[in-house]
């Protein structure tokens, strides 16, 4: 479970801690119920801010992903297979609708569109 | 006599080895970019130190030796062997500094900086893989220490009213204290200074940061795990072979009147061996884990903290919350002089040479 932040690229550190722990939660190498390293361990190991590995908990913590509680470790709750809210699956289509409008409108055949799709949702098992 | 041999086959051994048990990136306390661990120039350095070190340690290992052959006053051997000891470690110091400084203008002049590219990496299952010993294993010893106080108190009566404090080589007692409330505690005080510093640096090392590099993950996992596994066994075992010293030194000289020597020398026989051996036991476990670049492909390196070192000794990070790093050059951990509590590890650290020397 190897977490990877390269400094320069145009994403915020924050934001790839973020995004590869997310990963790692839909992998499934991180399971409901697993913690994660304290935000200071984390900080500590990585070399960079408490403060970085604090806002990127916070947002995995906004998104319902994971649990932070006061003096205790991060728990993860997401991963399991449960029934979607109405609002939730809402998000997720606000969220993908500007990246495939952005991939249309560059050109991208909606088969390409389709099989590329499945392939990233096949790593996910 | 077989005491001060070992020591100087061990420091001996220690100091040659030293280049060789450090991480890979890190060569005479300098920070070395993953894709340039394996530069001929490094090897072919740390081969020389090497070398010369072991040339260096074995002259003053045979001059030792040949001290007991010599015609020479007892009182003045402890003194040349002394001596022999810290010009050992002077010149190899001084070979370091040397090498140091080589070290640094390479990286510079070949420009290796400016043709890698930094990463921060880590591994979420490392912290739950770390076999570091848990705080009771360094609370223990202070629990006894507060029972021995406790029991010296309950026998104070029994004390007599002068009892010694300081014996000569031969192990007579040359300097007495007057019974007090505290003087009688004096000794388990001192222990317990030392215990509470062994605790604070066992949180420490826990706490600390592990540093896995870009390239080699799963070999600087097992490096890191293995390094700060026996460590915190080493620094466990030795507060409990001290413990165990202080507590027969007190015992003896306090509760039992003034019967010292016969007790205290196997203890410290028992001491020495525990220290001393222990450290060839970890020079040669860490020795045999260090990590192995065999795979490097691409120019990543794991971000290095070399504007935090001075001279690769002195570490000092205001934005690092830990009280203890690994050391950059040998084996074993220093101090964030950026931390106020590092401050308070030296004091007590230095306090019973200072209680020696000026009681």
């Amino acid at each position: 479970m190897h977490i990877r932040l390269d400094p320069s690229n145009e994403l915020q550190l924050y934001k790839q801690l973020a995004n590869q722990l997310i990963e790692l939660i839909a992998i499934g190498k991180l399971k409901n119920g697993d913690t994660l390293p304290s935000v200071r361990a984390m900080a500590t190991d990585l070399g960079i801010h408490v403060s970085t590995v604090s806002k990127s908990y916070h947002e995995l913590e906004e998104k319902g992903l994971i649990e932070l509680k006061p003096k205790a470790k991060a728990v993860i709750i997401g991963g399991q297979k449960r029934e979607l809210e109405e609002t939730e699956v809402e998000k997720v289509e606000n969220a993908l609708k500007p990246i495939m409008a952005e991939a249309f409108a560059r050109g991208l055949e909606k088969e390409q569109m389709t099989s590329l799709f499945q392939r990233i949702l096949k790593q996910w098992k | 006599m077989l005491i001060i041999v070992g020591i100087f086959i061990i420091v001996g051994i220690l100091e040659t080895m030293t280049p060789h048990l450090t991480r890979k990136t890190n060569v005479f306390g300098v920070s070395i970019p993953e894709p340039y661990v394996k530069h001929p120039i490094l090897k072919q350095w740390k081969k020389r130190y090497s070398q010369i070190i072991a040339a260096i340690a074995s002259l003053c290992l045979l001059a030792q030796i040949g001290l007991y052959f010599s015609p020479m006053q007892e009182e003045e051997l402890p003194l040349i062997s002394f001596i022999l000891l810290y010009v050992m470690l002077l010149l190899s110091s001084g070979l370091y500094m040397y090498y140091h400084v080589k070290t640094k203008k390479v990286k510079v002049q070949e420009q290796w900086e400016t043709q890698i590219k930094t990463v921060y990496v880590t591994d979420l299952s490392v912290r739950q893989k770390d076999e570091t010993l848990p705080p009771i294993f360094f609370s223990l010893p202070i629990i006894m220490t507060l029972a021995l106080i406790a029991f010296t108190y309950m026998n104070y009566d029994t004390i007599p009213d002068v009892f010694a404090t300081h014996w000569n080589a031969a192990g007579e007692a040359d300097g007495w204290t007057e019974k007090s409330g505290l003087s009688i505690i004096s000794m388990p005080l001192i222990l317990l200074a030392i215990q509470i510093s062994f605790f604070t640096m066992s949180r420490g090392m826990k706490s600390a940061k592990i540093q896995l590099s870009a390239q080699a993950k799963e070999a600087s996992i097992h490096r890191e795990l293995a390094q700060r596994k026996y460590g915190s066994w080493y620094l466990a075992a030795i507060n409990f072979s001290m413990t165990i010293l202080f507590v027969v030194l007190h015992y003896t000289t306090v509760i039992l009147h003034d019967q010292t020597a016969p007790y205290f020398f196997p203890f410290f026989i028992v001491f020495n061996i525990v220290t001393l051996g222990g450290l060839l036991a970890l020079i040669w476990k860490l020795s045999k884990i260090n990590e192995r670049f065999d795979e490097v492909h691409t120019n990543e390196t794991a971000v290095a903290d070399d504007r935090y070192w001075k001279w690769g000794i002195f570490y000092c990070n205001k934005n690092d919350p830990s009280l203890l790093v690994q050391k950059k050059y040998g084996i074993g951990w220093t101090v964030n002089l950026a931390n106020k509590w590092s401050y308070i590890i030296i004091v007590i650290t230095l306090l019973p040479i200072l209680l020696v020397i000026f009681i």
